[in-house]
């Protein structure tokens, strides 16, 4: 009567970083501290993270200008931590008790699940369902501000860092204008309302074109939105990026996880005026939103090139099952933040790109890591300085994959030339655990640090930057320098230790960064999470 | 005017700790948690002159965990061990140790302040958190003002609860009896909800890697049960479950249970 599973996981969004391993049948091992004779003594903690409560913190991001400190975000029970970087293990900084998310997160005055109801968002069948907003993707705008994504009850919050608590900014839902459509946005202020709020809502109808999800079939239309055409509302809010007073949102659009089903990725843009104080932010009227080239938009990062073009690259995961299978295509899209136009694409093929594009310090190459496979990808940013990209105003935009003439193939690892390294041996097997990698570029160009979530391990990867540089950068000049078996493997007989290290970031290089005490901080995700730093000179 | 009763109090707190150490070294629990504890972090690395790698060179190096849990185990006590009467003599000296303010955590709450007085005060202070049969470590330092208040500002409460105690500048953790600082109630699982023709599937993401997930009706009756091992939970309950209400709880080992919370009205799909 009943089915109960466990499967491997997905990530559909930064929301989703979380692992299952099914059917293991790994005989009872607690998360701390039992003991039974012939067994590994289990070590749940590690002296050199801090604790924070429970699994899978969502996000973590630092502070602008000021990267010995960062934020991290604590899933369960939810709560916006400040940590200071520069002690080991990091130092919570929070000076007020981080409290509990309020029943009402957004500052409407009505709690989130009657919100929700009230809105007509319920499915028919099921009027009195619950929307619970679960914490994701964090993004330290302002040394004081910080953006958090929450799904399920899909919105963008405001919180301070210093204190964990919920600011409040003055939301706006315009008039009808252009292409802005007040009714499109149910959990939005009325028509014309500019309110202060402390979450903005990322709720809203879609009308793709084409009208077709990841699977090839027809989209139907949504009770919510207009009837007379294919729409579906937004979901899995996943991550926000900030550039030329706008703020981009990506949500991944999971029409069915169990389907493996997405409905096409959409990019919301919206004024945000850091200038005012509070912050007023507004849907953008004229183009509210962009629809991605591939499916499941999971990541967002901001690039400047060295020529000044401001853009947003967005990290397109593709479509994936839940058991970790590569269904659809994934890619990188260049959006111009002047002309709000996807004015570039990196096909990247079946790769499962995640993350967020990380950005050498010299704005050459990009890497990103892997969902469901130990391996890496990078792509060379150089081609985004050539003027001609910006130019082409009613032409689709150009594949950087060699496919559009007159245009580089910009790709170094892609889905067919992956960048990878040979497995822990004492690491779980492919079958029992197919892992993820999140990357990051150390202090310098030359090191970039990878996590691989199934092996517990940290691969450092050396780029040799001895010119000539051609486009694109050669992929020979990429190599594993070492692997550090930092926590223990995804394998039954471990489980309980300190294991599945994700969001790898290093601090920017500025001169107070170079005297901290760590280069590298990272989250290891069970069975509790920890927040690390490690100093790792190579 | 200060001067000489605090010395004497120094003194007492000095003769007393001593007691205490000597004691638990004579039972073997001599104070290695210092020693660990400035021991310079196996990460650390300085080999910027280390020729690039083969990929071949990477075998399989057992990190400082797997070390530590692969090794002989040394005999780190235990709490109950440190709740003993037998190993911490509350009245030896007790009234001279730093002692922190009684902690309430609530529920959601993810940090707490440890404060408290020190009786020896001013000096400095340490605050160490004790881990069950492992060293005990450092997480922070203070300095107790002259009127014997300390301020360790806030940390962060794991799910599995922190063990703390305060101690003045070398003297060992396992001296002065330590505080236990757990939630009143576990964190409920996380949860996301899909309709489908084939039923409900529910995802699960619990606060703790262990324990059991239940699902039960309106008149506690079980549904489904599932173990937590490895991370989240998936079940999926077939249509004709639905006529009935849902919520979900999460048992821990230890007997604790999260509030169950209803997250399905009964209804047929």
């Amino acid at each position: 009567m009943v089915n109960q599973k466990r499967r491997v996981p997905l990530t559909w969004a930064s929301l989703l970083s979380f692992t299952v391993v099914l059917s293991l049948g790994a005989g009872g091992c607690e998360g701390t501290g039992s003991e039974q004779p012939g067994r590994i003594i289990q070590q749940a903690g590690d002296p050199r993270c801090t604790p924070v409560g429970g699994p899978y913190p969502s996000g973590l991001d630092t502070l602008p200008n000021n990267s010995r400190y960062a934020v991290l975000m604590q899933f369960t029970p939810k709560a916006l931590l400040a940590f200071d970087l520069g002690v080991s293990p990091p130092r919570l900084i929070t000076q007020e008790a981080s409290p509990a998310f309020p029943a009402d997160s957004d500052g409407d005055g009505v709690p989130d699940i009657e919100a929700f109801r009230e809105a007509g968002l319920c499915p028919e069948f099921n009027p009195l369902c619950f929307a619970d907003p679960k914490p994701g993707h964090v993004n330290a705008i302002r040394e004081d501000l910080v953006f958090v994504t929450t799904s399920d009850y899909e919105q963008v919050l405001f919180m301070e860092p210093s204190t964990g608590r919920l600011k409040p900014l003055s939301v706006l839902n315009p008039e009808n204008q252009a292409q802005h459509r007040a009714q499109d946005w149910p959990l939005l202020p009325e028509q014309g309302a500019a309110v202060l709020r402390t979450g903005v809502s990322t709720q809203r109808c879609i009308h793709p074109d084409p009208a077709l999800d990841s699977q090839g079939e027809v989209i139907g239309m949504d009770p919510q939105c207009d009837v007379d055409k294919a729409g579906f509302m937004t979901g899995f809010t996943a991550a926000t990026a900030y550039g030329g007073e706008r703020l981009f949102v990506a949500t991944s659009n999971l029409a069915s996880p169990s389907e493996a089903r997405f409905n096409p990725g959409s990019l919301l843009i919206y004024d945000l005026n850091l200038q005012h104080e509070p912050p007023t932010i507004q849907p953008h009227v004229e183009k509210p939103l962009l629809q991605t080239s591939d499916f499941n938009p999971t990541a967002l990062s901001n690039y400047v090139t060295p020529l000044g073009r401001e853009l947003i690259l967005v990290t397109n995961t593709g479509a994936l099952s839940f058991d970790g299978n590569l269904i659809g295509a994934s890619g990188v899209d260049v959006i111009d933040v002047e002309s709000l136009k996807v004015v570039a694409r990196y096909p990247l093929g079946q790769a499962g790109a995640r993350g967020p594009v990380a950005i050498d310090p010299t704005g050459r190459i990009g890497l990103l890591g892997a969902e469901s496979q130990r391996a890496l990808y990078a792509i060379d940013l150089a081609p985004l300085d050539d003027p001609q990209l910006y130019v082409r105003l009613e032409e689709p935009p150009v594949d950087l994959d060699g496919s559009t003439p007159n245009f580089p193939d910009a790709r170094i690892f892609w889905a067919d030339q992956p960048l990878t390294w040979p497995g822990r041996p004492d690491g779980p097997s492919e079958r029992l655990c197919p892992t993820r990698t999140d990357v990051s570029f150390g202090v310098n160009r030359e090191i970039a640090y990878a996590t691989d979530w199934c092996d517990g391990s940290l691969a450092v990867l050396s780029v040799d930057w001895r010119p000539p540089f051609p486009v694109p950068f050669p992929a020979e000049q990429f190599r594993i320098l070492d692997r550090l078996d930092w926590a223990a493997p995804k394998t039954p007989a471990l489980y309980g230790l300190s294991a599945a290290p994700s969001m790898i970031q290093a601090p920017d290089s500025t001169s107070e960064a170079e005297t901290l005490a760590t280069q590298v901080v990272f989250v290891l995700n069970e069975p509790e999470g920890q927040l690390c730093t490690a100093n790792l000179t190579y | 005017m200060y001067g000489q009763p605090h010395l004497l109090i120094r003194v007492a707190l000095g003769g007393a700790l001593l007691v205490a150490t000597l004691s638990f070294a004579l039972r073997g629990e001599v104070d290695r948690s210092i020693q660990i504890a400035s021991q310079p972090s196996p990460l650390k690395r300085a080999n910027m002159n280390a020729p690039l790698a083969d990929p071949d060179r990477l075998k399989s190096t057992l990190g400082p965990h797997l070390e530590a849990a692969s090794e002989p185990r040394e005999a780190y006590p235990s709490h109950e061990m440190m709740d003993s009467p037998e190993t911490v003599d509350p009245k030896i000296g007790s009234w001279l140790w730093p002692q922190l303010n009684p902690v309430i955590l609530t529920d959601g709450q993810a940090t707490v302040r440890l404060q408290g007085h020190d009786p020896a005060a001013p000096q400095p202070l340490q605050l160490w958190h004790l881990r069950e049969g492992q060293k005990a470590e450092i997480i922070a330092h203070s300095q107790s003002l002259e009127d014997g208040g300390f301020d360790f500002g806030r940390i962060v409460v794991p799910q599995s609860g922190l063990r703390v105690v305060v101690t003045p500048l070398d003297l060992s953790p396992y001296s002065v009896r330590s505080q236990a600082i757990k939630r009143p109630q576990p964190s409920p699982p996380h949860l996301s909800v899909e309709y489908e023709s084939q039923g409900l599937t529910a995802r699960i993401t619990p606060a703790r890697l262990e324990g059991e997930i239940l699902i039960t009706n309106e008149f506690n009756e079980t549904v489904a049960r599932q173990r937590v091992e490895t991370g989240p939970a998936e079940i999926t309950i077939n249509p004709e479950e639905l006529h009935q209400a849902l919520s979900i709880t999460h048992l821990l080992p230890n007997g604790q249970e999260t509030k169950p919370f209803q997250f399905h009205t009964a209804h047929p799909l």
